[in-house]
């Protein structure tokens, strides 16, 4: 009985160590791959793009480092992105690979010529690139701007994506939008998108640049104009689109308007000027957002918005004392003012980034009479109004320095 | 005899055939053919899966009036020799394609979405042989892994559709039926090839099933489930792509997961969740060539139904390769005469015999060929 068990357990090990060890036959280190975090897209100078690839590289020796995200930058021109793939292919020890690939940013004025449409006939599925991968759009060029982010060593690249990811719900300066909402704003025609706008300052002076400079015994801040730390890129605000073509850009406390214009606003500190030149700040929070619309000679919607805030800095003193008097109202109107200047602007460069085309496409009964009705060419001509109500979430905050 | 039918209860055909059912209506309907004018597949899909519950009611009515054991024996009493050999024939090219058709789509996403450096034979070669061997087991194999799988299955989909709750959005589904009743009628019609071969499938194997009574709860039950599952995810993806995303999107379901920008891990699992889809399909297609196998034997008097799904097998592996090499985007028709009458193909053999069985009076015995023999 004992050798028939010292059998069967010899005969199984025998199984399991050969069948454990297959990945040992044909092992694949990590270094095979350059992980592609980011892929910029430049207008080339010889081909259609120049395509700058952001690596997140784990090289050899550091993998008790403490930074585990160490970035690099490649780049290539190319008439597509899979030329540029093949000639970087050439002058690399590794193979390209996408699977992590969460962002792409394009310069303005690739994204101004709307050949953006063009870049994104690629199969994405080819490259294993999904659409939830975000789209940015860099003032300057996209070289510069991922460059310039890489330019503080300091930051994890990962972590960079993440902010950016909860900077919209946290603050509402951005507008996140990935490759699957693009393609449906464009290819549905019930909404346009409105794409983070970043820029770079190459005079911050990075937290990086700053070691370096103690470590030598020097003051960092050398130029007192000079601004000091974290990366040397920002995101500004919005960039507004019409189908695949940018037509205008927001600064951060527009785009937080235009946030809560189209229901995408979560919560965030917001400056309010008075007509007196006094400013408040407001924290904010979006609690209701609704919209009607009405189909008679042309579209009317009316969009009810419900905030909710605290008062986190108020140099009268006065807003939250006399709330109902005077503080309520002051602040609807200024909501409803902005409110009203941003969705001019949209009109203007027919952007319908507040969504309203996603509402009036409800109104219709078959697909036919819809695609028929031709959503943009009516947008310009829609009547929008703005209905505001504030509540004051903390007096107590408010009416105390606490 | 050797039709490798054994026994199974209730639960383990219902299991099978809600499969078989939810492959068909989650990932064989042809995009392009489905969304083109709106998406209405929430309410087709339940009105293609009454259509064939009625048709599958009518023909197990039949059945038990006349006792007959099984399809095989209804066909060959009703429409004598030839005719029941000719509808015979007639399910048996539906089951082909039946079995053909989620398996190709799986080959495709495969491909697409996982291998796609490695050429479309070499995922074949992986896929096929399986499928080939759970049906060459038989009918009993076939119902308890359906059983064993179908909780599974079911708990990947729910968390699969869970994991993209931050992307649904109703405005998506306007206008609400998409073209017209008229479009919506059509659509259905053709949505019946989801569900028939399966209620084909279950007539056919109506021994094994412990009779006519078991049969027909565990058809009523399947329709019903599979019904409301399809039509659940129909609408869910519906809230996360608007129909003009449809149109141009293989099995939807598998990228329900690529859009959100969060880089939550739930996100990330769709590759396992593909991965049990594809056996839901292996298992859909083993249970289409079993039954079209187990019909042509029973129909021509073949005492062992191995050497009959070898070949059964072969057909759909040559409709996949036809497929991958090309043919079919040549002869455009031959699908689209599927995806279009595909429910027909199983319709009509079911319907005609069941209502010359009306005429008919009941004889009191089994009509089998079993019981012939």
């Amino acid at each position: 009985m004992r050798i028939k068990l010292k059998v069967l357990i010899l005969l199984l090990i025998s199984i399991i160590i050969p069948v454990s060890s297959i990945g040992c036959l044909n092992p694949t280190s990590l270094e095979k791959y350059g992980y592609v975090l980011t892929i910029g897209v430049d207008k080339g100078k010889e081909k259609k793009y120049e395509i700058t690839f952001e690596l997140q590289r784990e090289l050899s020796g550091e993998e008790g480092s403490e930074n585990p995200g160490r970035v690099v930058l490649l780049s290539e021109e190319g008439e597509t992105i899979f030329e540029a793939i093949n000639i970087i292919y050439r002058r690399t020890s590794f193979d390209l690979n996408f699977a992590r690939t969460h962002a792409f940013v394009f310069c303005k004025e690739l994204a101004e010529s709307g050949r953006m449409k063009d870049f994104f006939s690629m199969s994405l599925d080819k490259l294993r690139i999904r659409q939830s991968a975000i789209v940015l759009i860099a003032d300057g060029t996209a070289k510069e701007f991922l460059g310039g982010r890489n330019a503080n060593n300091e930051a994890n690249a990962t972590r960079v994506h993440e902010n950016l990811l909860e900077g919209e719900g946290m603050v509402g300066e951005t507008s996140i939008m990935n490759l699957g909402a693009i393609f449906e704003s464009c290819d549905g025609r019930r909404f346009d998108v409105a794409l983070t706008y970043g820029s770079v300052d190459d005079k911050i002076i990075t937290d990086a640049k700053q070691k370096e400079s103690a470590s030598m015994g020097e003051n960092p801040v050398q130029n007192p104009k000079d601004r000091v730390g974290g990366m040397q890129t920002q995101m500004d605000g919005a960039a507004l689109f019409d189908g695949w073509k940018l037509v205008g850009t927001l600064p951060g406390h527009d785009t937080q308007i235009l946030n809560i214009a189209s229901g995408r606003f979560k919560n965030g500190s917001i400056a309010m000027d008075d007509s007196e030149g006094v400013q408040y700040a407001l924290l904010v929070q979006l609690d209701e957002y609704r919209v009607q619309t009405e189909m008679a000679d042309n579209v009317k919607a009316e969009i009810g918005v419900v905030l909710s805030l605290t008062v986190e800095q108020d140099p009268t003193g006065e807003l939250a004392k006399n709330w109902e008097d005077m503080g309520k109202r002051l602040v609807e109107e200024y909501f409803e003012k902005e409110l009203n200047r941003i969705t001019k602007y949209c009109k203007k460069v027919n952007s319908d980034a507040l969504g309203i085309g996603r509402y009036v496409s409800k109104k219709f009964k078959t697909i036919d009479e819809w695609e028929a009705f031709d959503w943009k060419k009516m947008y310009p001509e829609t009547e929008i109004k703005f209905n505001v109500d504030v509540i004051l979430s903390d007096v107590y905050i408010a009416i105390t320095r606490q | 005899m050797n039709f490798r039918e054994g026994k199974i209860g209730k639960q383990e055909g219902i299991c099978l055939a809600t499969i078989a059912m939810c492959v068909g209506g989650l990932f064989t309907l042809d995009p392009q053919f489905t969304y083109t004018k709106g998406n209405a597949s929430y309410l087709t899909l339940v009105i293609a899966a009454a259509l064939s519950l009625l048709v599958f009611l009518l023909a197990s009515a039949c059945m038990k009036r006349m006792e007959y054991s099984n399809l095989s024996g209804m066909l060959e009493d009703t429409c004598g020799k030839l005719g029941g050999g000719v509808l015979t024939i007639i399910l048996l090219i539906g089951f082909v394609f039946a079995s053909y058709d989620p398996l190709a789509r799986f080959v495709q996403v495969m491909h697409g979405l996982f291998f796609s450096g490695v050429d479309y034979r070499q995922i074949i070669l992986y896929m096929l042989p399986s499928v080939i061997i759970i049906a060459w087991l038989g009918f009993e194999t076939l119902g308890r892994t359906a059983k064993c799988f179908f909780i599974l299955l079911f708990s990947v989909t729910i968390a699969t559709v869970l994991a993209a709750s931050g992307e649904y959005e109703i405005y998506r589904l306007y206008p609400l039926i998409g073209g017209s009743v008229k479009n919506a009628a059509r659509l259905s019609l053709s949505e019946t090839s989801a569900f028939l071969p399966a209620f084909a499938a279950l007539l056919i194997c109506c021994k094994g099933l412990n009779g006519n009574k078991n049969m027909l709860s565990v058809g009523l039950y399947a329709g019903i489930i599979a019904a409301v599952i399809c039509a659940v995810i129909q609408l869910l993806l519906g809230m996360v792509f608007t129909y003009r995303d449809l149109q141009k999107l293989v099995m939807p379901l598998c990228r329900i997961n690529h859009i959100s920008a969060d880089e939550a891990s739930m996100l990330r699992l769709d590759k396992i969740a593909q991965i049990f889809w594809m056996n839901g399909s292996m298992l859909s297609g083993a249970f289409y060539i079993y039954a079209g196998a187990s019909l042509f034997s029973r129909s021509f008097g073949i005492r062992d139904i191995r050497p009959v799904i070898a070949p059964v097998g072969m057909l759909t592996v040559i409709l996949i390769l036809m497929e991958f090499d090309g043919v079919f985007l040549q002869n455009e028709w031959i699908l689209n005469l599927w995806k279009a009458l595909g429910g027909t193909l199983f319709a009509v053999p079911l319907i005609i015999p069941s209502l010359i069985s009306l005429f008919k009076r009941s004889e009191g015995v089994e009509n089998s060929y079993e019981n012939k023999a």
